[in-house]
């Protein structure tokens, strides 16, 4: 039974079969036709969304939301909405002043949206809880700390580490308290999802963030479920000492080479979960594609234990039903797919794209190559980094996003060799590679090029 | 006018001790505010006598600009009791260098004056030297005093005695010291106590400099063996663990400060209720899952 799967991955035992976990956050919607709004504010469409999720793509588990701005809003965010991504942060509380929170403002069960997220967690438990695990999703302590605080946090990571820290130790508690939500709503396992870990180096992790996030897993432990640290963005760098705060497993996107991960996370005997490409495989790609994909992925993996199948990270809205399902049939008939696919090689369309002529340009052009600046936490933050250069130099400069989503960005995005996302080049020259620019070495960068 | 005796002191000296020997000597008309640190008020329980007049103020210091308003709004309540005196047990993080402030908010919002009598502050002979350095409050704790009580000076040497003698009048050279086992006072103390008449300052307590507090509970009885292990271990990362538990030799009250654990009978309790101010920050949540594993493997409780 899937829920049994899941739990016995998570206790890292030896395994025959491996389990599937689609994150259908707004793709949920998609299914009965209902907005990325209409459902993460409408507990009924919520509901009937991710029942129809179980009927369609026989998961062995799932999440209930897939909406990292839920505390953040409560907490003070402004958010803007957006009809097919779940919604961003476009203020911040704390942007113009070093202020921790109160402990008074950790939210309760009756603010913001909980109330309805716990209700809908409630009836999907009565309905499929009995063999399907469900994942309840939290806002990592990191993330929530820069929703909070706002692009001055990476300025506040290099000049007052002391501050980060408490302010990611209130994260931290406000972590804790929805996973205690959540548990008792009938959560098997809290998935802390924290993308801005992947641009944090693993030292200043270990000094600033390392106590935070292993109290957060102890505490999800000890109420009796299981964890699940979510990471998005090349966080190969960043596994080790994300292990060592002790969850149960961890998931990783298409940035980081899973069998590679899968060493790091065997030596913890931590399960390791991933990594579908969410655009170039599960929206653009074909059902053909999927099951290649998936078919690969699992034979590339000798041992089966501690192993999770899971899209890279949240399904964009549009993935076409049928290629979730091929990587269902992928992960349940392994062998029968393998050999419907042991001829196929994916015909991926070539789009031409004109790179700038960067040795003649009038003025510094910065390009921010993003998976999706609106989705993607990390890349929200790097474009906001990258645009401080134009709040600067106004019309002096150039600042361009180009999302993974786009086939002619994707197309321009391996044209130019770019290895991981987010990264920032400025005049064709890579500058950061999945790690945010304080404003000061953004400005010494451009000075040089104008 | 009610007669407010400040009482502050550092986690452990004998402040809940002190206010019940306190009451002892004026048991009529006398209210207590307690303030605690946790959300469960475990000092509130440790009060004896005046239960009618005792009200707490739970989940941070008095003088932090978080929980300053309820003490001004409990002060507003307290003005209409019939009493005399009123005790504040402050929490022993507490820095009281704004109380005057305080008090004089009140008396222009509720138009009521109380008599600021004056301050005690309990100093712990055992850590006192050792907690000093640590936190500023400490410092201000005993600026802000007039009368300074050295408590358990059974459990430590004369030298010890002297050099803590000598920091107190460094700190503060108007100070009248007494030295008690126990909190041991009489009547004279009520001579003794005056306001020093110390300007007020800006409090250093904070929402940044608050403690990491947490309470553990559990329905589960515990083997008191286990327990004192599991208490002596944690004291090394508290500044201080106070509560109740239900053993399997009957109800306790627990009373812990560094490696000194003191676990003693007390009357039934429904269950386990255990804070811990921790003196390691947010890493309290992981010292305490593993030790408890140790002790008591798949015992539950939650925080």
């Amino acid at each position: 039974m899937g829920k049994n799967l899941i739990f016995d991955v998570l206790d890292h035992k030896e395994m025959k079969e491996v389990p599937w976990v689609p994150f259908a956050g707004v793709h949920a919607g998609k299914l009965k036709g209902y907005t990325a709004k209409e459902i993460l504010t409408d507990e009924d469409k919520l509901v009937e969304s991710l029942l129809e999720v179980k009927k369609l793509y026989n998961p062995d588990g799932m999440p209930i939301v897939f909406d990292l701005q839920i505390e953040a809003e409560i907490l003070g965010c402004d958010l803007l909405w957006a009809e097919d991504n779940p919604p961003s942060v476009s203020s911040h509380p704390y942007g113009s002043e070093k202020i921790v929170p109160c402990n008074c403002k950790i939210p309760t069960k009756e603010d913001g949206r909980i109330p309805e997220i716990l209700s809908a967690m409630g009836r999907v438990k009565k309905e499929i809880g009995d063999d399907t695990a469900l994942y309840g999703l939290i806002c990592g302590p990191l993330t929530l700390a820069s929703h909070l605080r706002g692009s001055e946090f990476f300025m506040d990571m290099i000049t007052d580490q002391e501050y980060v820290k408490n302010l990611v130790e209130f994260c931290a508690e406000v972590a804790m308290k929805m996973s205690e939500y959540y548990i008792e709503a009938g959560m098997d396992v809290i998935a802390v999802v924290d993308p801005l870990v992947s641009q944090v180096s693993p030292s200043h992790f270990e000094e600033m963030l390392s106590d935070s996030f292993t109290a957060v897993f102890d505490y999800i432990r000890n109420a009796g479920a299981y964890s699940s640290f979510f990471v998005c963005g090349n966080a190969t760098v960043q596994l080790d000492v994300m292990c060592k705060t002790n969850p149960d497993s961890i998931s990783v996107d298409e940035n980081v080479d899973l069998v590679e991960a899968k060493k790091v996370t065997d030596k913890y005997n931590i399960a390791v979960g991933g990594n579908i490409p969410l655009t170039t495989t599960m929206l653009h790609g074909n059902q053909q594609d999927n099951m290649k994909y998936v078919v690969d992925l699992i034979d590339s993996i000798e041992d089966k234990k501690n192993l999770i199948i899971a899209p890279g990270c949240d399904m964009p809205y549009d993935v076409p039903v049928e290629n979730t399902i091929a990587v269902t049939q992928a992960v349940k008939q392994t062998d029968d797919v393998r050999k419907m696919v042991e001829n196929y090689t994916s015909s991926a369309e070539d789009v031409d794209v004109e790179l700038p002529d960067y040795d003649n340009l009038e003025k510094p052009l910065i390009e921010v190559f993003t998976l999706d600046a609106e989705t993607c936490a990390a890349c929200t933050y790097m474009l906001k980094a990258a645009q401080e250069a134009e709040k600067e130099y106004g019309e002096g400069v150039e600042v361009v996003e180009y999302k993974y989503t786009v086939l002619e960005d994707i197309a321009r995005t391996k044209k130019m060799g770019v290895q991981k996302l987010p990264s920032i080049y400025i005049n064709g020259e890579l500058k950061w590679s999945s790690i945010i620019p304080s404003r000061d070495e953004l400005f010494k960068e451009v000075k040089k090029v104008m | 006018m009610i007669k407010v005796i400040l009482i502050t002191g550092f986690l452990g000296a004998g402040k809940t001790t002190l206010v019940n020997n306190l009451l002892k000597i004026k048991k009529k008309k006398v209210g207590v505010l307690v303030n605690e640190f946790g959300k469960t008020g475990i000092d509130g329980k440790l009060i004896k006598g005046t239960e009618e007049n005792i009200t707490e103020l739970n989940n941070g210091s008095i003088f932090c600009s978080c929980i300053k308003e309820d003490f001004i709004k409990a002060l507003a309540e307290i003005k209409d009791y019939e009493i005399e005196y009123l005790f504040i047990e402050a929490s022993g993080l507490s820095d009281p260098s704004n109380i005057k402030k305080i008090l004089h908010t009140v008396e222009k919002v509720y138009n009521y004056r109380y008599n600021f009598s004056g301050s005690i502050c309990m100093v712990d002979a055992l850590y006192f030297l050792q907690q000093y350095d640590l936190l500023p409050s400490l410092k201000r704790q005993i600026e802000h005093s007039h009368t300074i009580i050295i408590n358990k000076v059974d459990l430590q040497n004369q030298d010890e005695i002297d050099k803590i003698e000598k920091l107190i009048k460094e700190i503060n050279p108007e100070s009248y010291i007494i030295k008690t086992e126990f909190a041991h006072i009489d009547q004279n103390i009520f001579n003794a106590i005056k306001d020093n008449q110390r300007p007020s300052e800006e409090s250093t307590n904070t929402q940044e400099s608050r403690p990491k507090t947490l309470v553990l509970k559990s329905n589960e009885v515990l083997d008191e063996n286990s327990l004192y292990n599991f208490l002596e271990e944690m004291g090394e990362v508290t500044y201080r663990i106070k509560g109740f538990a239900n053993t399997n030799n009957g109800s306790k009250e627990i009373s812990v400060v560094g490696k000194n654990v003191n676990i003693v009978k007390w009357s039934k309790v429904e269950k386990t209720e255990i804070v811990f101010i921790s003196s390691v920050g947010i890493k309290i949540i992981s010292q305490i899952s593993k030790k408890w594993k140790n002790y008591f493997e798949d015992k539950k409780y939650i925080l």
